[in-house]
């Protein structure tokens, strides 16, 4: 045998050289792997925080319009708003990008997925299916509310109600719906991916979780339409 | 509740026989007591089909050949009572693996590829002494290789993971676990930047997309979303340093 030497015995001593992983020309460098899926689950934390603070500021309309007048134009008057908003804006094409390089993109890899779906019907994995799924519903009408909002500044309780009693509602409805799923199981995915969280105990503690958010963003949404229809 | 009525679907097709086209084959039994997917299948063979091929060896949950897919979801025949099944079963042979032919597929390969990939040996940091005492270890250690050394190869884990269906080169949750019992070894000396190359890649670590299928799936409830998660952490931190650093270090101390 190749390098082995024999001890007294007369066992062959052989030591196997350490080999370092195969590699083709079309993988990415570890490094830039390893900082891609971390980018991945820190964009999306940082969504669900924006999120939450989102829902914080718009549960002002509880209280009335003046109070959400009030707090809007203090966002706008010290540039907080102009200069979150296109921080924002980046987060969320990054975090599009990156959830999109996890995704089958190849029709062959995609009908396995599905396939594997359906024989298996493992619960988790077909949350990982509505991810997609939410995600690209999610882009689509986040940009119609981004647009439609940023281009028609300030942001004013009536301007809101109006628009969402007249034009929107059928946009509104499934767009807080589909936020606080989409964010509980990216979270639910997040816990378990980096810290191997007990799943059993963190589905109760998101589903109570994701009930309140869920109640408090459709109580927003009927204060709006109130707002709106009394005009 | 003994003699229900039993359907049973199977799925047959020999790859090797050019005239074999794939295809699923109904069988009847009558239920007995106590009985496994394995008396089954094995009643099958005996009483109604000779040629049904399917593997099964120690019946006891231990040498992991036996996995198949009962309804969809990857289980072991000797291990699954049919009392916890209904009474239409469909039988299919693990996905992913090569199909040896209806139930039986070519697990041993793959591991023995995976095996070979992630260094499914301990990296002596001193040649071996046979005269010298043992290294001693403690209790913690030891029972935390035993653990993860438990893994019996059966193939569920890949077979249920949605990331190995549409990656055929991942290693899986099966290979992460060895790749955690190695380091967990303090007789292991392998260096970092080995480890780093091997886990770091979509073929590794950073393939799975913590679906946790493998956890649900596992026969021998072996702790992987834990294992994955602890190797994606470390991994993640050592990305984060100088790549000289990570290089230079002959241990995977990044990984303890
Ligand atoms: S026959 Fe050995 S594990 Fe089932």
């Amino acid at each position: 045998m190749d390098g082995g030497e024999t001890d007294e015995k007369g066992l062959v001593m052989v030591t196997l050289p350490v080999q370092r992983a195969r590699r083709t020309a079309f993988t990415l460098p570890p490094r830039v792997l390893a900082l891609l899926d971390i980018s991945l689950s820190i964009s999306g934390a940082a969504l669900s925080l924006f999120m939450i603070m989102h829902l914080g500021l718009l549960l002002t309309i509880l209280f009335g319009e003046g109070t959400l007048d009030e707090l809007a134009g203090f966002l706008e008057r010290y540039y907080l708003l102009q200069a979150g908003a296109p921080f924002v804006v980046l987060l969320l094409i990054a975090h599009v990008f990156l959830a999109a390089r996890r995704t089958p993109s190849s029709f062959q890899r995609q009908w396995t997925l599905i396939q594997h779906l359906g024989r298996t019907r493992h619960p988790d994995t077909w949350t990982w299916a509505f991810q997609i799924l939410s995600g690209v519903a999610l882009l689509a009408i986040a940009s119609i509310h981004l647009w439609v909002v940023l281009t028609d500044l300030p942001i004013e309780a009536d301007k809101s109600g109006l628009r969402i009693f007249r034009e929107y509602l059928w946009l509104y409805i499934p767009f807080v719906v589909l936020v606080e799923s989409h964010m509980t199981f990216g979270v639910y995915r997040l816990a378990v991916k980096w810290f191997g969280t007990a799943r059993g105990k963190t589905h109760v503690v998101l589903g109570i979780w994701t009930a309140l958010l869920l109640s408090l963003g459709i109580a927003v949404l009927i204060s709006f339409y109130r707002v709106g229809s009394d005009l | 509740m003994p003699d229900r009525e039993l359907r049973f679907r199977v799925f047959r097709h020999n790859p090797f026989d050019p005239e074999s086209t794939p295809r699923m084959v109904q069988f009847q039994l009558t239920e007995t007591p106590r009985m496994t997917l394995f008396t089954a299948l094995t009643r099958i063979r005996e009483e109604l089909e000779p040629s049904l091929q399917f593997d099964i060896v120690c019946r006891a949950a231990v040498c992991g050949s036996c996995a198949i897919l009962v309804n969809g979801k990857p289980r072991l025949a000797c291990r699954t009572r049919i009392e916890t099944l209904p009474n239409d079963i469909t039988l299919m042979p693990l996905p992913f693996f090569k199909l040896v032919a209806d139930l039986s597929v070519d697990t041993g390969q793959w591991f023995r590829d995976m095996g070979t990939r992630v260094q499914s040996w301990i990296n002596a940091r001193e040649p071996f002494d046979p005269n010298a005492e043992e290294a001693r270890m403690s209790n913690e250690t030891a029972a935390e290789i035993y653990e993860l050394d438990r893994c019996i190869e059966c193939g569920c884990c890949v077979a249920a993971c949605g990331a190995a269906q549409m990656n055929p080169e991942y290693l899986g949750a099966a290979g992460m676990l060895r790749i955690a019992r190695f380091l967990a070894d303090p007789r292991d000396g392998r260096p970092e930047a080995a480890v780093f190359d091997v886990v770091s890649t979509e073929e590794g670590i950073f393939g799975c997309i913590g679906l946790a299928a493998c956890e649900d799936y596992c026969p021998k409830d072996l702790p992987l979303t834990s294992r994955l998660a602890y190797l994606r952490r470390k991994t993640a931190l050592l990305a984060l340093r100088k790549s000289s650093q990570v290089e230079e270090s002959t241990v995977a101390d990044g990984y303890a």
